[in-house]
């Protein structure tokens, strides 16, 4: 009968397609580095470069977004709590990369590790710049994240495994997301610490810290606004809020949870920080609720009754979002003082 | 359960067995069983209460359909057929526009002082109303004008209102194509078999490579309109365009190609329209199904274009208001319905609507010059309108027009341009196959070149699918 000869053909056609795509895909899988679509991974790669080098003389470490790579100033850090810490913070950090640069922390061991904090911002599944880097490519394709998450290793040769895998379920590389770690794993095996002369200008004597205090310019563009006064009012708002948007992720949680236990488990102490200012407020505050409910410490230090400063003075700003030196260094000592109370008899002479 | 989906393809490959086990003549009305326990199970899968809603509009016209030549007087047909638009329209005015209609009226009173404190009734909407009610709605009409006779077979009339292919997104099929089809034995042909898996391997192309993959180009420009230069916003509308192109007709070809292997054919519903060299050409190429309808059950009833000047402009105005409106409850599709109006105005007033009916090009392998600035021209003026369509609200279509016009610039184009290659293997491929219903339906290369062929589309299809298939646009309609 027609019918079956038909059924027999497509059966036929499509398992032999299906073969050829896979193989076809495993042999034309290759990795590209676009510099105009790398967002930011060269400052993650040097700075986890320094941190593995200089591993020994670190047991505090802070990740986080630009609030935090431009908000906590370690030296300051370290003279207030005694502590020696080193910023690994990112601009532009989101969730899903968060993730993956706690993963780079586990797997570079240090027993010295003794205080992580994290401070992370949402992945935006719309926002233009995660569609234009492939570190966000994920953002693209929220749903495929936490799977990925399971599966991924920094090891080359699980990743080739992995490729193989890959291959069979989607083919393409760079709609999949391996992105970023790839490509931080490309980048940790052939990379030189070079702290280059780029606009953070961070050096080894930062640690990490960066501020761009220098480039008024860009900092003028926020203070000629008239309307400056009414963005900080409704960031400062918005601590009191309704949580209006529902953004959190079981899935994140799950995992982001399990990376804290594992370095509690290795007696890493890890805080997550409520940063101020950020326009992912209301965001921030469910995380801070998610985080209290499976008994993390959090450090809130977005409340505006508590630092108005934050918020209304324009000396500590850089921008609507950022902190200019001098508010960093209030910052990092509001932090401090904050850190010592809930660790108590935590400084170190 | 979207077509993309790998729930459907399970799906299908179940009914369709099952389906040609009863081949054989006296098996019709199993046959027929089977496509309505599909289309029903197909349908509960977004949600069962909505079955109710198809079933009422179903039954109604049914028994309508069976009276009305049994009407003695004009009157009383046009009562019967008055019962068959209010049930029908009625159900699409409640669930789709009432919510609508309130907010609006209450904003006008608003306007003029009157505030009133109420609660707009709101409803979801059942997908695939708007589509099987102007189908189910046809064969009324066309029993009132004596264009086709009234079926007594209610298996094959409910069959033909919920045909799962085509229920959720057209084509919206006529009775006088359908129906027939239901009345009559169908078999099975290799070749029917071999054509249906061609064109859902195109639809599927079409949705998975190229429109979804230019959805996060569209959705990030238009998410981002103030901050792009006006190079990224041109570039957001010509991708969009191309967007709802692969994802509508992709839709369609799937539909078409699923009907296909059933044994039953199903109207084309895109002829290739962006290589239309003109707006009237366009508009006959362009969602035929939906075109046509409004051609035969509005504009020719409104007078056409055998009236005076006035009138003319008049109907023309209402069938793309009323077009527009169809497409949602809101004033973003009825400004879209005017704009596409007053595109297509000036060529009916000087006669020049019907001058491009023949393929472009027809014996030629490229477009003379004039040809393809009058298709780039027809594309573009279409793509710009489309802004409308796709955008939240007329203010914000306003401001993405300002700053089309007046952010000058090309910067940050570039970033978007990678997966251009997708529309240019679109368009080459349709370009070639303009003269067929669909371009793979016959490529005039050796055997094992065509499954070349056939093998990077399917492999295009894997490389770009996500695991949470995309739905389709005009599913929300």
């Amino acid at each position: 009968m027609e019918v079956w000869k038909f059924i027999k053909e497509i059966v036929a056609y499509g398992f032999i397609f299906f073969l050829c795509a896979v193989l076809l895909s495993t042999a034309i899988y290759r990795h590209q580095v676009d510099d105009i679509y790398f967002y930011e991974t060269d400052r993650l790669v040097t700075k986890l470069m320094y941190y593995k080098n200089n591993k020994a003389n670190i047991d505090t470490v802070f990740i986080g977004s630009s609030m935090t790579d431009r908000g906590i100033i370690p030296e300051l850090f370290d003279t207030e709590t005694g502590l020696q810490s080193f910023n690994l913070a990112e601009a532009g950090l989101r969730s899903y990369r968060a993730i993956q640069v706690v993963d780079e922390l586990i797997e570079i061991e240090n027993e010295n590790l003794r205080y992580v904090f994290l401070e992370i911002q949402p992945q935006i599944k719309d926002e233009a710049r995660n569609h234009q880097s492939n570190p966000s490519i994920f953002a693209t394709r929220w749903s495929l994240v936490p799977e990925y998450l399971e599966n991924v290793s920094i090891k080359n040769e699980q990743m080739k495994i992995k490729l193989f895998f890959d291959s069979v379920i989607r083919l393409a590389y760079k709609y999949v997301g391996f992105g970023s770690r790839k490509q931080i794993a490309i980048h940790l095996n052939k990379h030189d610490v070079n702290f280059s002369e780029n606009i953070y200008r961070e050096t080894e004597e930062t640690n990490g810290y960066s501020n761009l205090d220098h480039l008024t310019e860009n900092r003028n563009i926020f203070f000629n606004r008239t309307d400056r006064e009414e963005i900080m009012l409704h960031r400062a708002e918005m601590y009191n809020n309704d949580l209006s948007r529902d953004i959190t992720s079981d899935l994140f949680t799950k995992n982001i949870i399990s990376r804290i236990e594992k370095l509690q488990q290795r007696g890493v102490r890890v805080y997550v920080i409520i940063p101020p200012r950020n326009n992912f407020l209301d965001y921030q505050l469910q995380q801070k609720q998610m985080y209290e409910n499976n008994l993390v410490e959090v450090v809130d230090m977005a409340d505006p009754d508590e630092y108005p400063d934050f918020y209304f003075n324009d000396d500590y700003s850089y921008d609507a979002l950022h902190f200019s030196k001098l508010g960093a260094e209030t910052y990092t000592k509001e932090l401090s003082k904050k850190f010592l109370d809930t660790d108590v008899g935590v400084k170190v002479n | 359960m979207l077509f993309n989906s790998f729930s459907f393809a399970c799906f299908f490959a179940v009914t369709f067995c099952v389906y040609w086990l009863f081949q054989k003549h006296k098996f019709l009305h199993v046959q027929n069983a089977i496509v309505l326990i599909a289309s029903y199970v197909f349908y509960a899968f977004w949600d069962w209460r909505f079955l109710l809603l198809i079933i009422v509009s179903t039954l109604t016209d049914y028994v309508v359909g069976l009276y009305l030549p049994k009407a003695a007087s004009k009157k009383r047909r046009k009562i019967l057929l008055g019962v068959s638009i209010f049930v029908n329209i009625g159900l699409l005015l409640v669930f789709k526009y009432l919510g609508f209609f309130v907010t609006s009226f209450i904003s006008l009173l608003e306007i003029i002082g009157i505030s009133i404190n109420t609660t707009t009734l709101q409803f979801l909407l059942p997908v695939g109303i708007s589509f099987y009610t102007l189908q189910t709605l046809s064969y009324t009409i066309d029993i009132y004008r004596g264009a086709i006779s009234p079926t007594k077979n209610i298996l094959a009339f409910f069959a033909f209102v919920s045909f799962f292919p085509q229920l959720v997104a057209g084509p919206i099929e006529r009775a006088k194509n359908l129906l027939p089809q239901f009345l009559t034995p169908r078999t099975f042909t290799y070749e029917n078999g071999v054509a249906g898996t061609k064109q859902i391997l195109w639809g599927l192309f079409k949705k998975i490579a190229v429109a979804d993959v230019l959805a996060v180009h569209v959705d990030s420009i238009f998410s981002n309109s103030t901050e792009v230069s006006g190079g990224v916003l041109l570039l957001g509308a010509i991708f969009f365009a191309f967007q709802i192109y692969a994802d509508f007709s992709g839709y369609s070809d799937i539909a078409i190609g699923l009907a296909r292997l059933l044994g039953f054919r199903l109207m084309i519903n895109f002829n290739y329209p962006y290589f239309a060299r003109d707006v009237a050409e366009f508009w006959r190429k362009w969602h035929i199904s939906l075109t046509t309808w409004f051609r035969d059950y509005v504009y020719i009833p409104l007078g056409g274009g055998r009236v005076g000047t006035y009138k003319k402009i008049r109907n023309v105005i209402i069938v793309f208001t009323v077009s527009g409106l169809w497409h949602g409850a809101d004033m973003t599709f009825i400004l879209w319905g005017l704009l596409c109006a007053f595109s297509f105005i000036p060529l009916l007033l000087r006669n020049k609507n019907r001058k491009n009916m023949d393929i472009v090009a027809a014996d030629s392998v490229l477009p003379t010059f004039k040809e393809f600035i009058q298709m780039a021209g027809t594309f573009l003026s279409f793509a710009i309108i489309l802004v409308v369509f796709r955008s939240e609200s007329v203010s914000y279509a306003l401001t993405y027009y300002m700053s089309l016009f007046t952010q000058f610039g090309v910067s940050g184009m570039f970033a978007y341009m990678h997966d251009v290659y997708v529309i240019v293997l679109l368009v080459i491929i349709e370009w070639f196959g303009r003269r067929q219903e669909f371009p793979l339906l016959r490529i005039p290369v050796n055997r094992f070149l065509r499954i070349v062929i056939y093998f990077c589309l399917f492999y295009f299809i894997i490389a770009h699918v996500s695991n949470e298939a995309n739905e389709f646009i005009y599913f929300q309609f």
